[in-house]
């Protein structure tokens, strides 16, 4: 029952949710398209009007000016000039100080000659106690009024005004902005225009003046604003008028009109009360209030908006401010909704109650706390794992693109309008900072808005400190009292004239140290934080490029493989190790860093740039490797020769033209972020300090490696969460520098001769006879015979066919197979035969397995093979059976030189030796890719097989190793295997989803079914030939294929071994444990037994049998080598060990992570017992006696 | 003969350019921009350069478009080139729908033909906007020929269109026709909210001695507004005989009244600044405040 309410609610969230933002774009798509219209016919209206007509008349209506001002010291008397130069007939000016702190009042008395009147006010609106009201003495400035009262806010101080003002129009501006020089008449001929409505309020447009070049109080030139936040706001403003306005007007539905410059009728100001001192939103309140008071008093009215920029204002530029000034915002919204509440869909209200008031309470007040909590459930439902990543990442883009294509219809509105942006650079400037509005600017404003409610919450008001730049840095002395001035010389403007703007210096920082102590510890502290700012800036760009690295990694992997388990966590556990590795890195160069700064600055800065592209590339290619082999790369790249490393990219498909170009395109812009951000990153000095400290700790300490153990926890999602550039960096030291493998006898987990202790009586033991010079040297125990009893006897030796197939993994074939049974016919022989289906392989890739199974050897120092021409010789069932007269034989599609498998099969004399090489015409090869074949498929190489196999009264010992199921799985008839794999999907009743998740792989599915056919052809061929009765077959797996990811760590060892042969008496079924090395000792000692082959008593080998015990059981202690490179898996009774992980094997060969440190003490010295015997090996070169090796091997 | 050629090279030069549409209304918008700043022969040759171009006939193509702008804009160009030709065609323009185009329509003839272009007045049924008012009274100062449009003004403030009536008071406001006095007066009590208030100040600017008693005795009708241009006004008008009801207005709710008639009673009245200080004794708020105000700007 949760179950069904939890999906209610997560639905209705979800739908909610969708609803939402629906209506939000589609009022955004409508106002957009509904400001075309209105501006069109602004625009053409505007070619008409002369407004000198309307300054000079006197039957023009008698405006107020009202400006409100609080510490506003610096600017205040060149504001007041601008305002008193404009020219319109019957004006007056009315300055308000609001109790100022500073010496504004004290300035305008002394610039403009003012005198305290008697002035009598009528009270009308109830406001804080006036202090007095100054006139000029001198005429010029008539139409002056300044007003000082006690400090009560910004809507104390415009009631104030209105209660002086004695003209009939109201226009309330902030008193530092600068207005354009028709912006007065602009706003009043409005209130001219109706005819049968009257019109209440005009409200204008605020344009942003930060940079522009402002003199004497006017605006001389337009310029974009240099610092990111103002322009941001440009942008924002610019939606915001052009578009959103101007569509309400034409509605009438116009519910804000901005405080910094707006104009009212003063009657219906006085009636509706006057502005509002409870709230910070007041400019908004007064105009919903006006309306409100118009629509019950059943008046017809109007709203009205001027497009023009008329006013232009300084926009806050520090995030703190800006801050304050949102959640200012915000909180006026509130309040003004909540003192309205009750035109919340009303009808009596008209447009004002059933459109404005909701549009307001939904998409502005709402749209904060909709957003923010919809990101904490975002991240709630990823960790947890509920979300959908790609209808989540879909509706993400969809998004982010729209809020593009709005801004980007904003900025064209601009340009086709009022184009006060004359510079292309400035309007491609605009987009551009537009495109990091969804992750830097937007987040912070919807952040300050939560505040904002936070505020509300604890019942906070008031306005906060605004400091203002001032528009004019520099004024040199005090300025002239301009009263005197314009006396002398009979013109209104004189005095020192402000010099043009200069945007705020940035001081470096002078530490403190440099004027006390020792001048040179100070330069040396000095240049320390300089480097480590300048470094920052771009470590921190390129954890950026990082950050990009992985979301391209993750998405890529998501539409490679399908969503992986445990998405969520993968991301935060990857973010995270991301992070650290970014930390180590740029703890690791700082030095370098910091030598080449030494020299230039410049210098440091290319390095930076050469060594972050290289990381960067290395990264990415770590990243594209692992995405198609599901492996991270470790140090298995240093065992790999030139040769080998090209066959492998080149089957795997080569270097495709379009991923390179793609790649060239993204390398291209990482370099120039790199080149040109860090510039815009400007980075405090303790702060920098910090981050040195960060960065050490996360070099020498542990706990980066303890973040780098945190995983999700499934194997693939494992892989997938760690940074791929660390792994190898660490795999690549350790392959590098091992540390030693001490035997640290006094250590309480030594446990010695691991035959010793009590739990491992249980497993076999090996007596070794010559242990300083052949340390694998040991006596066979021919009790050990395990197979005599199921076969019948013949009357001479038996030919031995030894299939050993690429990639056959138990995880997909036959029955239990978790993945699926994608190998019927397989699965079918196993029912005849003598079946081990919990077998290991001895090495996770195809390099191990001739040595291990063929001739059960130790891996030297990267496998057997590896030793080259330096391999010794050694006994092997190959050359055993040559000297007891078998016809040996070796048969692979491919080039047998990979691996040295040709080397190999030289040192053991092999009869005939068939690879890619040798087939002749007739053959058809594989598909290519990019020109490249891996050689013949399994069906062609079967087919050359019999076409060789000659009857003879030898018996005969072939090796097959097939190679159809390794990557790139390019079969000769795709089509047929792919339908193939469907209807297999459909014969293992998978669901739709299921299916779905298999498809990312059904190229891996369609070549292991391609090979099942080949088997089974391969078994019904054989049986029309005569010596089919007299055959052994042996099938096993070289190891599970790594294309298809794992799902534990023995997962990749985990392979069939199927014995069948016509002479078998009866079939069993084996649940215990066995390996690659027990195949050749139980074969020789069987053929030994029953045909009485000659063979030594004294062998080599590392495994001591197949052990056919029916239950599930391991009396094995074996090393098996993951790559070439690491060697790291044990495998001893029930237990694994792989690193210094402790894993218990359960009877369907699942693991389960056991911490031990007794048993665990016990495999790591039975491992180190093997690492020693081997080193021992290494260094000798002989595995056994010549002797031996004279009298029983061919030579 | 100098002047004919060198136009007639001049023009050559410019036809060859002049042959798109946004050619020609570059031109166009050159020579208003030439014509505004100019006047006498300087003017009259840029109308005949207009006219030499053939630019009339594109200007009054546009008032054949259907589009509002357009024909406003044609409208405008023609008569700031003076087109008298064109009149006939503005003048049907005067009651267009559009308002835009009836503005233009109405500058314009007024423009060309001054005063005797009011003759719109009498027919127009749409509203004369204020600003639209404000257009016009603006271009009959322009005009060159004053005329005498007394006889005019008592019908128009007959009209049935209180936009009509509300200009003409302004006229009457502005040229001063004293002669109207009467029938301004019988605008007091109009229907129209807006007219009465315009009649206010119209008969202030009209007045003579018997209009102080005129005003206050509408007084109380007239809205706030009203009453405060007339307590200002009375200051230059007013009598002792004003002053008992003056001082009734004391007792006025309103505080800017009670300021205003304060300050008029202290000006018409012998002890008429006694009384409010007395006032302010009895009534400290707000006739202390109000006293010093007296006391402050006298």
């Amino acid at each position: 029952m949760w179950q069904t309410i939890s999906d209610i609610l997560f639905n209705i969230l979800t739908y909610g949710v969708f609803l939402y933002s629906t209506l939000l774009l589609l009022s955004y798509i409508l106002i957009g398209l509904y400001s075309i219209g209105e501006t069109r016919k602004y625009i053409h209206k505007n070619s008409f009007t002369d407004y000198r007509v309307l300054a000079a008349s006197v039957h023009a209506p008698s405006v107020s000016i009202l400006a409100p001002a609080y510490n506003e010291g610096k600017t205040v008397v060149e504001n007041v000039k601008s305002l008193l130069s404009i020219y319109y007939a019957n004006l007056e000016v009315i300055i308000i100080n609001d109790g100022s702190k500073d010496d504004s009042l004290q300035k305008l008395i002394d610039a403009y000659d003012l005198e305290r009147t008697e002035m009598f006010v009528n009270q009308q609106l109830a406001t804080k106690p006036i202090r007095g009201i100054y006139k000029s003495r001198n005429s010029v400035y008539h139409k002056l009024v300044v007003i000082d009262k006690e400090n009560g806010g910004k809507a104390d101080a415009l009631n104030v005004g209105i209660n002086v003002s004695s003209n009939r129009y109201l226009v309330c501006i902030d008193v530092d902005c600068v207005l354009e020089q028709d912006a007065l008449l602009k706003m009043i001929k409005p209130f001219l225009e109706q005819t049968d409505k009257r019109v209440i309020a005009t409200g204008g447009v605020v344009r942003i003046a930060n940079s522009c070049v402002i003199e004497d109080g006017k605006l001389i030139k337009v310029k974009l604003a240099e610092d990111y936040l103002p322009r941001m706001q440009i942008l924002e403003y610019i939606r915001a008028f052009i578009l959103g306005r101007m569509a309400w007007s034409r509605l009438n539905g116009l519910m804000l009109i901005s405080g910094a410059f707006g104009a009212f009728d003063k009657e219906i100001a006085v009636l509706a009360g006057g502005y509002d001192h409870k709230t910070v939103g007041e400019d908004m309140e007064l105009v919903v209030r006006m309306r409100r008071y118009m629509e019950e008093k059943k008046e017809d009215y109007v709203v009205t908006y001027i497009p023009d920029p008329l006013c232009w204002t300084e926009a806050p530029a520090s995030f703190t401010i800006l801050g304050r000034q949102r959640n200012r915002w915000i909180r006026g919204t509130y309040e003004t909704l909540k003192f309205h509440k009750v035109m919340f869909f009303n009808p009596r209200y008209r447009l004002l109650g059933m459109l404005s008031y909701p549009y307001w309470f939904l998409f502005e007040l709402c749209a904060p706390v909709i957003e923010f909590s919809g990101f904490i459930l975002f991240c709630i439902f990823a960790w947890t794992g509920f979300l959908d990543w790609g209808f989540f990442l879909s509706f993400l883009i969809f998004i982010v693109c729209f809020g593009y294509l709005y801004s980007a219809f904003a900025i064209l509105m601009e340009v086709v309008t009022f184009n006060q942006y004359k510079r292309r650079v400035d309007i491609l400037r605009l987009l551009l900072t537009g495109l990091t509005e969804p992750f830097y600017y937007h987040p912070f404003v919807v952040w300050s808005a939560i505040k904002g409610y936070l505020d509300l919450f604890k019942k906070k008001k008031g306005w906060g400190e605004m400091t203002r730049q001032g528009f004019a840095k520099k004024t040199a002395a005090q300025p002239v009292p301009v009263a005197a001035a314009s006396s002398s010389t009979g013109t209104a403007t004189a005095g020192p004239a402000p010099s043009p703007v200069i945007s705020p210096d940035t001081d470096e920082p002078t530490w403190v140290m440099e004027r006390t102590v020792i001048p040179a510890i100070g330069r040396f502290f000095s240049f320390i934080g300089k480097s480590l700012e300048y470094y920052l800036s771009h470590a921190f760009v390129f954890l950026m490029l990082l950050v990009l690295a992985r979301g391209f990694e993750l998405v890529y992997d998501m539409l490679l493989h399908g969503q992986a388990q445990l998405f969520g966590k993968v991301i935060i556990t990857g973010l995270t190790k991301d992070l650290v590795f970014c930390l180590r890195i740029s703890a690791y160069c700082y030095p370098v860093f910091a030598l080449f700064y030494l020299v230039h600055k410049k210098a440091a800065h290319v390095f930076y740039i050469a060594l972050a592209t290289v990381l960067l590339l290395v990264q990415v290619s770590l990243t594209q490797y692992f995405l198609n082999t599901l492996v991270p790369l470790g140090a298995d790249l240093w065992g790999y020769s030139i040769a080998d490393i090209k066959q492998t990219v080149g089957a795997a498909g080569g270097i495709k033209v379009s991923m390179l170009i793609v790649f060239v395109v993204l390398m291209a812009l990482a370099l120039s972020m790199l080149v040109f951000l860090p510039r815009k990153i400007k980075v405090n000095g303790w702060v920098a300090f910090f981050f040195l400290f960060i960065f050490y700790a996360a070099a020498f300490t542990k706990g980066p490696d303890l973040v780098n153990e945190w995983m999700p926890g499934q194997e693939y999602s494992n892989n997938l969460s760690s940074n791929k550039s660390w792994y190898f960096y660490d795999a690549s030291y350790q392959h590098f520098f091992p540390g030693k493998t001490e035997k640290d006898i006094y250590s309480d987990n030594y446990s010695g001769d691991y035959a010793t202790s009590d739990a491992d009586a249980a497993l076999a033991r090996i007596d070794y006879t010559d242990e300083k010079n052949f340390p694998f040297l040991h006596k066979t125990d021919s009790s050990k015979d395990v197979l005599t009893p199921f076969f019948t006897k013949n009357n001479r030796p038996p030919n031995i066919v030894i299939m050993l197939v690429e990639g056959l993994g138990r995880a997909f074939t036959n029955k239990g197979a978790y993945l699926g049974n994608f190998t019927p016919f397989v699965d079918s022989l196993a029912d005849k035969s003598l079946y081990w289906e919990n077998f290991l392989s001895e090495g996770g890739r195809t390099f191990a397995v001739l040595p291990s199974v063929l001739g059960s050897l130790p891996f030297a120092k990267n496998g057997f093979n590896e030793l080259g021409s330096a391999m010794p010789e050694h006994p092997s069932l190959l050359n055993l059976l040559q000297k007891n007269g078998y016809h040996t034989s070796f048969y692979y599609g491919g080039d047998s030189k990979f691996d040295n498998m040709n080397q190999y099969m030289n040192v053991n004399h092999i009869n005939s030796l068939n690879d890619e090489f040798t087939f002749p015409g007739g053959y058809t090869q594989m598909p290519s890719q990019n020109g490249f074949t891996w050689g013949y498929g399994d069906k062609e190489l079967f087919r050359r097989f019999f076409e060789t196999k000659k009857d003879t009264t030898k018996p005969s010992l072939s090796v097959v190793l097939t190679v159809s199921t390794h990557n790139p799985f390019l079969i000769n008839q795709q089509e047929y295997y792919l339908q193939r794999f469907e209807q297999r999907m459909t014969e293992l009743g998978f669901s739709e989803p299921q299916k779905k998740q298999y498809r990312n792989y059904k190229y891996q599915y369609a070549s292991i079914l391609f090979t099942n056919d080949a088997i089974r052809n391969f078994i019904e061929e054989y049986r029309k030939r005569p010596d089919f009765n007299n055959t052994v077959f042996l099938i096993t797996g070289d190891h599970r294929m790594p294309e298809i990811p794992m799902s534990s760590k023995i997962d990749r060892y985990h392979v069939p071994l199927i014995v069948y042969s016509p002479l078998l008496k009866r079939t069993a079924k084996f649940s215990s444990v066995s390996t690659h090395f027990d195949i050749t000792p139980s074969l020789l000692s069987w053929l030994q037994h029953s045909y009485s082959l000659r063979l030594p008593s004294l062998v080599s080998w590392m495994g001591t049998g197949l052990d056919t015990a029916k239950q599930f059981r391991n009396i094995h202690a074996y090393p098996i080598m993951q790559t070439k490179t690491d060697l790291i898996d044990f495998v001893m009774g029930n237990y694994l060990l792989n690193g210094d992980d402790l894993y218990r094997i359960e009877s369907n060969m699942n693991l389960v992570q056991e911490k031990n440190d007794a048993k665990a003490g016990e495999l790591k010295s039975a491992f180190t017992k093997f690492k020693n015997r081997n080193t021992q090996f290494l260094q000798s070169r002989k595995i056994v006696p010549d002797s031996l090796l004279q009298r029983y091997t061919s030579r | 003969m100098e002047d004919e050629e060198a136009s007639a090279n001049i023009s050559h030069r410019i036809q060859r350019v002049l042959t798109t549409d946004t050619a020609r209304q570059f031109t166009i918008d050159e020579l208003i921009v030439c014509k505004k700043n100019f006047s006498g022969t300087v003017a009259a040759t840029i109308v005949a350069l207009y006219e030499q171009l053939g630019l009339h006939d594109f200007s009054a193509r546009k008032l054949k478009s259907r589009h509002w702008y357009l024909k406003a804009r044609g409208i405008q160009e023609l008569y700031m080139m003076d087109q008298k030709k064109a009149l006939k065609t503005i003048y049907k323009n005067t009651n267009s729908a559009n308002e835009f185009v009836r503005m233009e329509a109405q500058t314009g003839v007024i423009h060309l033909t001054g005063f005797s272009g009011l003759r719109f007045l009498d027919v127009i049924s749409y509203p004369l906007t204020e600003w639209q008012q404000l257009k016009l009274l603006e271009q009959l100062r322009l005009y060159g020929e004053k005329e005498d449009i007394s006889e005019k003004i008592p019908h128009w403030l007959q009209s049935t269109n209180p936009s009509v009536v509300i200009f003409t008071l302004k006229l009457a406001d502005e040229y001063q026709v004293f002669s109207a006095r009467n029938a301004v007066t019988g605008c007091l009590v109009h229907s129209h909210k807006e007219v009465r208030s315009q009649a206010v100040k119209t008969l202030i600017r009209l007045a003579d001695e018997k209009t102080p008693q005129v005003l206050l005795g509408y007084f109380s009708k007239e809205p706030f507004r009203s009453q405060v241009l007339i307590l200002d006004a009375l200051r230059n008008m007013a009598g002792p005989a004003q002053a008992p009801f003056i001082e009734g207005l004391l007792q006025h709710p309103n505080d800017t009244i009670k300021l205003k008639a304060a300050v008029l009673l202290a000006g018409i009245k012998e002890n008429g600044l006694q009384l409010i200080e007395q006032k302010a004794k009895e009534m400290p708020e707000p006739f202390e405040r109000i006293y010093n105000h007296i006391k402050f700007f006298n």
